[in-house]
């Protein structure tokens, strides 16, 4: 079969195991056929019962033949045994019946089955992705192989495979049987076919064509009109609508004329079918009528001679069809297997278990940069931060500051031997040990599609309600959320309630704290949260913070000035630590930072004595109304 | 299990008379087509069941009797029949697709031009992916519906009934026995089809929910990976996933027992017929034409009736496809007509003024309270105040963006003294060139975002306008100049660049009033020269209304608003305000530390940004 063409680099076949391949998290191609052959035992059974049931299909003309011929002769017992041909004929009709469903529902579930492998493999193998690959890969790009790719494998496991057996046997016997009635005859019937073979693989092929010309025109008018609908502030103030619907109305001609020429496609495609079946029933006509007449051949034998022609052609209508499932298959296998080889970036190598963790963090002449830039992101940073200490991280947007504190639990690869946890390094330490170890609250926060409760308990979903509401008051949330209707069972995200940057921020928060982490990572992650009610939640996090080690990064000198000490960042250098009082009696930016809050909460208790409300102005792009809520739900494709 | 059923997984009626209606209207000019159509079904059903009488009549007639003659003509009967067929089922579903592309071709236009007419409120509050999937896979469903929905179902219906009618007509008895089986098919197919159907309508949802998941995982990989869920989120996904493979697997079972069950009645019908003919032909009542021509029935009989289930699928989507569009279709638009042709410029002669304004996006948080204030002619007017001060609402309000209209608005914009919810929206937009906070670029060129298209502004006038708010160091620096390409959204230019692209559109209009949005992003120290140099162009003697965030700006107009929770806290020149030592005093104070000391795009943004 063509599968085993696929093979890309001489692999032993004890390497693919089920065992081995069920893993799911290696870098390395996979193979349709290592997949089939999991489930060899329903295949074999799908193939075993799809070749009874055309042999079955096949045995009802001859049957026919048999009742026919025996009524011809008009021999003694013809009408008993016609009848007994009958009874045959309904006793093959219902054993092929439960046979053909078997084999469609052991094939089709073979297809299914591998289909949730793969996209379970798929899924293990994603999860090792950093969160910048799928920056640089796009999410729509990988949720479109893994849902339209993993289809395409799907489709020629189940029908692609159902289908070539079946053409397969159709051919085979059928035309065994059709030339053990009349050799001349069924070359004669079958003359045609190769020519209509060629027609029907040359219209599947213009069809595949036809249809993805029209899907990519599809894919323009879609980005045209996100752009269109983005972009409406600046029409509507321009006026220029009507050139926008007139550019639409260009496109949407294109897409209608290459519609067209799709439809006419499938149009000459489909009364092939009608076709085929009937040249070969005028070929029984007029040559196997001329037969019988004379004499050189029975009228059961052309009832039969019809009946087959008429079981060859679907078949034959099929293997157009075939073809193209399998290229596109194979293809879509390739497209998987783009993913299924990309490396991490951070690689889970380590094996240091230390039997417990205490906190303490050293980073030692860091040095970062991103893959596409030449400047460092950061140059030789160097801080220690004792076990159950707290560090302060101050400095502008760009200094580096967040990709600082990305690089602890190594959502970005860190040069090695720059940070330790406990004296060791970190890339000596498994994932999870380390990961585990640190709570992190992003500044964006990230909620999922599940309840209150769901998004808190992140880190340890058997927490007890009980604990999931101390965290949540810690984050000063509980309030917020025993105001809503469902309290923690309300369902946030995409498809839930609302929240308001700072309710979501502050959910984050709470997720970090339940995580009960040895070091908590806080990245200016209330940068949403109101001044007071952040400082009444650090306030409150010192007192049970107990002897853990905290790194706070805010652009808000409060959150970090009861830190043991600080750093100022800038330009991904640490230009000036100390405490607190050091800093400011050091002047610099952080006494600056520190005048200009001052004058700022002057300003901000101005406008609450004359304010009545706090009244929010919509932001501009209809992709900020939830917190997670850019991403689109991706439509449902038809299984 | 069920529940949380999303808006776009719902499946109803397969028909229902109001959207039938809607459709319609779109159907209607293309009714002589939809007719021809029609006109294709007896056709074609004629030249099907002639098929098998031909060969009844070849086998009764000629074969039967020896005679080879007469062979010849019936075959080129078949011949002919075949020749029929083949076209008129090619006739049928061309001019069906070609009715349904067309048709929701239109309603793909209508439901542009629709949008287009939508006021901004309405893309403020929608994600632009939902409006989009109405467009092109809810618009695709009704479409498909042509090619294999209502009137295929009708065409199966009038091939059964005219199988039915020739077979009692060529023997009565034997048609009964034949269709002896029919009523037990209807009773099987029917319980199958509608499990089938439940199944398949579980195995979408489940689809939909694997696929949500996965996108929402890899979007928030970070956060999986920072608290170490990957194996309890992959357990999770292997659940969703088993889920949708077992309902795949029940729906495989109705699906795979109903194909079969009605192949197998088929040939129990074949058993039946061979068993009464045997009889009859021997006794002389029957001939071998009719028992042949009676199988040739029976296998083009049952086809048609297993089809029906899927093609009632198609119905239901479309019609829930149809609702989806057409509730979209039914959302207010806003005034004004965008289609007509742009109305022509009229002079600006006085003022714009804003009259006891309150108003606010929803009723219960009013976000300007009471607002008075009067821009006149030449002035230039800076409007300066804390994040959700009002300031970004008052441009909304004067550029009809927004309407002074619902609750709990009151009051009145005036502009030359005529309320502006009496003048064309459109016509009142050309007084303004609007530069927003985020310069939205389109993909195109340089030169095309600054005319937008607009073919009355001539290259030269494109130049000019570059050079003067110094979008020509910008193009200099790319290869192509002002016409190096730009990206979506203008992803290959700094921000910066973004916003110089934006006052070239504003100024090569030469418009009578201007309204400057002052982005809040930093931009690098030389681009911040060429932002300061353009923004001097384009306020220089003319009317503007400017939300300011540079003190460079604030020091070049005329007259200072200070907003602070939705009202006029102040108003006098940079000086005056300075002197007075209120509101503005602090807000300068701030903004001069930001200005010598270091940038902080967070603490900048929360003291005079907006």
């Amino acid at each position: 079969m063509r599968a085993q063409r696929e093979q890309p680099n001489g692999e032993s076949p004890s390497g693919c195991s089920p065992a081995d391949a069920k893993g799911g998290g290696v870098s390395r191609k996979r193979r349709i056929r290592d997949y089939a052959l999991r489930y060899r035992g329903e295949l074999a059974l799908g193939f075993t019962a799809l070749i009874a049931t055309n042999m079955l299909a096949l045995a009802i003309p001859w049957l026919l033949k048999l009742a026919v011929d025996s009524l011809a002769a008009a021999e003694p017992e013809a009408v008993q045994d016609a009848r007994k041909y009958a009874l045959v004929i309904a006793g093959a009709a219902i054993l092929m019946g439960m046979i053909r469903s078997l084999s469609r529902i052991w094939v089709f579930g073979a297809g299914r089955r591998v289909e949730y492998d793969l996209r379970n493999d798929l899924f293990a193998h994603l999860a090792m992705m950093t969160p910048g690959w799928f920056l640089r890969n796009s999410v729509g790009d990988v949720m479109s192989r893994a849902v339209n790719d993993l289809a395409q494998v799907r489709l020629l496991l189940g029908p692609g495979i159902l289908n070539l057996v079946n053409t397969a046997v159709a051919y085979a016997v059928g035309i065994t049987l059709m030339a053990i009635i009349d050799v001349r005859l069924t070359l004669i019937a079958l003359l045609p076919y190769p020519l209509l073979l060629i027609w029907i693989r040359v219209f599947v092929g213009r069809l595949f064509r036809a249809y993805r010309a029209v899907q990519a025109k599809l894919g323009e008018i879609s980005t045209d009109l996100q752009e269109n609908l983005a972009g409406q502030p600046v029409i509507k103030c321009y006026g220029r609508e009507r050139a926008s619907i007139a550019a639409f109305d260009g496109r949407n001609d294109e897409y209608l004329g290459l519609s067209l020429r799709l439809a006419l496609t499938r149009g000459l495609m489909v009364p092939a079918f009608g076709l085929m079946g009937g040249v070969g029933m005028l070929v029984v006509l007029w040559l196997g009528g001329r037969a019988v007449i004379e004499g050189r051949m029975t009228l059961g034998s052309l009832v039969a001679f019809n009946g087959y022609l008429a079981l060859l052609a679907w078949p034959t209508i099929a293997l157009g069809w075939i073809l193209s499932v399998w290229q596109r298959g194979k293809s879509a296998m390739e497209r998987l297997n783009g993913l299924f080889v990309a490396r991490p970036d951070v690689e889970d190598t380590g094996t240091v278990v230390p039997a417990e963790i205490r906190g303490e963090i050293l980073i030692k002449d860091l040095t970062f940069s991103y893959e596409d830039t030449d400047e460092p992101t950061l140059s030789s940073i160097s801080v220690h931060v004792p076990a159950g200490t707290r560090l302060g991280i101050v400095g502008a947007t760009g200094s580096g500051k967040s990709t600082l504190v990305d690089l602890l639990p190594r959502l970005k690869p860190v040069p090695p031997g720059s940070i330790m946890l406990d004296g060791i390094p970190i890339e000596d330490l498994p994932l999870p040990v380390l990961r585990s170890a640190i709570g992190y609250a992003p500044q964006t926060p990230f909620l999922f599609s599940a309840t209150l409760h769901d998004n808190i308990a992140f880190a340890r979903p058997d927490a007890s309600r009980e604990e999931v509401r101390e965290a949540a008051r810690l984050a000063a949330l509980d309030d917020d959320v025993m105001g809503l209707p469902r309290g923690y069972e309300t369902v946030v995200g995409e498809r839930g309630v609302t929240l308001s940057g700072g309710q979501c921020q502050r959910v984050a928060l709470a997720r970090a704290i339940l995580a009960a982490p040895r070091v908590l990572v806080l990245d200016d992650s209330l940068s949403s949260v109101d001044a007071e009610t952040e400082s009444r939640i650090l306030t409150g996090l010192e007192k049970v913070v107990g002897g853990r080690t905290s790194i706070i990064v805010s652009h808000r000198i409060a959150a970090v000035q009861r830190c043991d000490q600080i750093i100022v960042l800038e330009g991904g250098r640490v230009v000036a630590r100390g405490t607190h009082e050091e800093l400011l009696a050091a002047g610099g930016i952080y006494a600056h930072l520190w005048r200009r809050q001052r004058l700022e909460a002057d300003i901000r208790a101005d406008e609450e004595r004359c304010t009545d409300g706090d009244a929010r102005e919509p932001v501009g792009d209809g992709s900020s109304i939830g917190c997670p809520g850019d991403s689109i739900p991706p439509e449902a494709p038809d299984g | 299990m069920v529940e949380g059923l999303h808006e776009d997984e719902k499946l109803g009626k397969a028909y229902d008379s109001v959207l039938v209606r809607r459709i319609w209207r779109y159907v209607r000019p293309y009714r002589l087509h939809l007719g021809l159509a029609f006109l294709f079904i007896p056709l074609v059903a004629g030249a099907t069941i002639a098929q098998p009488y031909l060969l009844k009549v070849a086998i009764d007639d000629h074969i039967a009797v020896g005679d080879a003659e007469g062979l010849g003509l019936v075959g080129l009967m078949f011949l002919g029949a075949l020749i029929l067929q083949t076209l008129g089922t090619f006739g049928q579903m061309y001019v069906l697709q070609y009715v349904g592309v067309r048709s929701m071709n239109d309603l793909r236009t209508h439901v542009f031009r629709h949008t287009q007419r939508l006021p901004q409120a309405y893309f403020d509050k929608t994600p632009l992916g939902r409006v989009m999937t109405r467009m092109t896979s809810d618009v695709e469903n009704i479409t498909e519906m042509f090619a294999s929905g209502v009137v295929t179902m009708l065409a199966d219906l009038v091939l059964l009934t005219g199988i039915v009618a020739v077979m009692f007509w060529i023997d009565w008895r034997l048609a009964l026995i034949a269709m002896a089986a029919v009523p037990i098919l209807v009773v099987i197919v029917s319980y199958f089809r509608v499990r089938a159907r439940e199944a398949f309508r579980l195995t979408r949802l489940f689809v939909a929910r694997i696929n949500s998941y996965l996108q929402e995982n890899l979007s928030g990989m970070g956060v999986v990976q920072a608290f170490v869920r990957e194996k309890e989120n992959a357990r999770r996904f292997e659940k969703l996933n088993a889920d949708f493979r077992d309902a795949y697997f029940a729906a495989i079972k109705f699906d795979a027992v109903l194909y079969s069950i009605v192949e197998m009645i088929g040939s129990i019908c074949i058993a039946f017929i061979v068993w009464y003919a045997a009889g009859s032909i021997l006794a002389g009542v029957l001939t071998f034409g009719v028992l042949v021509a009676f199988i040739e029935y029976i296998q083009r009989f049952f086809v048609p009736i297993r089809d029906l289930a899927a093609k009632y699928t198609v119905m239901q989507s479309a019609m829930a496809s149809a609702e989806r569009v057409f509730s979209l279709l039914d959302t207010a638009t806003a005034p004004g007509d965008p289609e007509a042709e742009l109305p022509a410029r009229s002079d600006f002669k006085s003022s714009i003024v804003f009259d006891k304004v309150t108003f606010g996006y929803s009723p219960i948080e009013p976000v300007l309270k009471d607002v008075s204030l009067q821009v006149r002619k030449g002035e230039r007017v800076a409007l300066v105040g804390a994040t959700g001060s009002g300031k970004s609402t008052i441009i909304r309000l004067v550029t009809r963006m927004y309407e002074l209209s619902d609750d709990p608005a009151t009051g009145r914009v005036l502009v030359d003294g005529a309320d502006i919810r009496m003048l064309d929206p459109r016509a009142l937009r050309r007084l303004f060139s609007v530069v927003l906070q985020d310069a939205f670029l389109f993909r195109g060129t340089l030169a095309t975002n600054v005319s937008l298209g607009d073919p009355s502004i001539t290259r030269e006038r494109i130049e000019a306008a570059a050079r003067r708010v110094r979008l020509d160091v910008v193009a200099a620096r790319r290869p192509g100049g002002l016409d190096s390409e730009v990206g979506e959204r203008g992803a290959n230019l700094s921000s910066g660049e973004r916003q110089l692209v934006a006052f070239a559109r504003a100024l090569v209009r030469e418009p009578e009033i201007l309204i400057l949005d002052e982005a809040t992003a930093n931009v690098d120290s030389e681009t911040e020269a060429l932002v300061q140099e353009g923004v001097e162009a384009l306020i220089e003697n003319r009317t503007a209304i400017v939300i300011a965030h540079r003190l460079s700006t604030i020091e070049r107009v005329d007259r200072v608003v200070v907003l602070s929770g939705g009202r006029v806290a102040e108003v006098g020149t940079h000086e005056e305000l300075l002197k007075k030592g209120g509101h503005y005093a602090r807000l300068y104070e701030l903004q001069y530390a930001v200005e010598t000391g270091h940038v902080d795009e967070g603490t900048e943004r929360d003291a005079l940004q907006g």
